[in-house]
């Protein structure tokens, strides 16, 4: 009984890092999609680049 | 009936006392980081007689249950190297030397049982406390168990290691446990309300 416990444990102590590894490679690789979209946006709303601070005049953004 | 009742208290006493010393000689040793992290610290209150106190204590509980408390001990300076496993000590060995080093002249003296058990009990208590110092030891800028591992991993391993030490000696889990309980009850209400640093 004991050793049926700590055997479910440690299956879920491998299930739980392999899915935070997995998950952290999935985020990144979003997080790398999502931010030139995001940075576009923040820029456009603000009226200057948000990495550079330059002003956006008729350009949609300084870095097209 | 009395004298397994008094067997008994006298395991748990055992424990206690070695929990004690084992306490008194961390908080000696870690009394910088401790004022860094703002934590209360039983230097503060016993001074350079901390060392004694522990020894004291140790020398006790070595006297009522000397088969249980001293693999525990033994554990306990055996995992405590953990943090420093390539830092040189004035014995000239390094730190995963002489953990090694202690662990086999525990095993040497103790019998496999019972240092396995003691190991895996104190990794497990070790295991729990970093879980619950990790925003402390944070701040003191110490890297524990949590910060290494990931705090959900950390609590999973603890229990992982403290069913282990159930596994490996029942005899030996439940006075032990119930000492471990009965040591961070007190602590807590001890340290409740106190100032963290002098």
């Amino acid at each position: 009984m004991l050793l049926t416990v700590i055997s479910m444990i440690i299956l879920l102590l491998i299930g739980y890092c392999w899915g935070k590894k997995v998950g952290h490679r999935e985020g990144y690789q979003e997080g790398l999609a999502h931010l030139p979209l995001s940075l576009r946006q923040q820029s456009l709303e603000q009226g200057y680049c948000v990495l550079c601070k330059e002003e956006l005049e008729n350009k949609s953004s300084p870095h097209n | 009936m009395w004298p397994v009742i008094c067997e008994w208290i006298g395991r748990v006493l055992s424990v206690l006392l070695c929990a004690v010393a084992v306490k008194l000689f961390d908080d000696f040793l870690d009394v910088e980081r401790d004022r860094k992290g703002d934590c209360y610290n039983f230097t503060y209150l016993l001074g350079k007689g901390t060392p004694i106190y522990a020894a004291l204590a140790l020398a006790l509980a070595g006297s009522i249950y000397p088969g249980m408390s001293l693999p525990l001990f033994f554990a306990s300076y055996s995992i405590g190297m953990f943090h420093d496993l390539r830092q040189s000590f004035p014995s000239g060995l390094s730190g995963l030397q002489e953990s090694f080093f202690v662990f086999f002249l525990g095993v040497l003296l103790w019998g496999w049982q019972g240092m396995l058990f003691s190991l895996f009990f104190i990794f497990s208590i070790q295991l729990f406390d970093d879980y619950l110092d990790s925003c402390q030891d944070q701040l003191a800028g110490y890297r524990n168990f949590a910060h290494r591992l990931g705090k959900t991993e950390c609590l999973l391993l603890a229990i992982v290691t403290l069913l282990i030490s159930w596994w490996l000696d029942e005899f030996f889990f439940f006075p032990t446990l119930l000492a471990t309980l009965i040591f961070y009850s007190g602590i807590f209400l001890y340290q409740r309300g106190k100032p963290s640093c002098y």
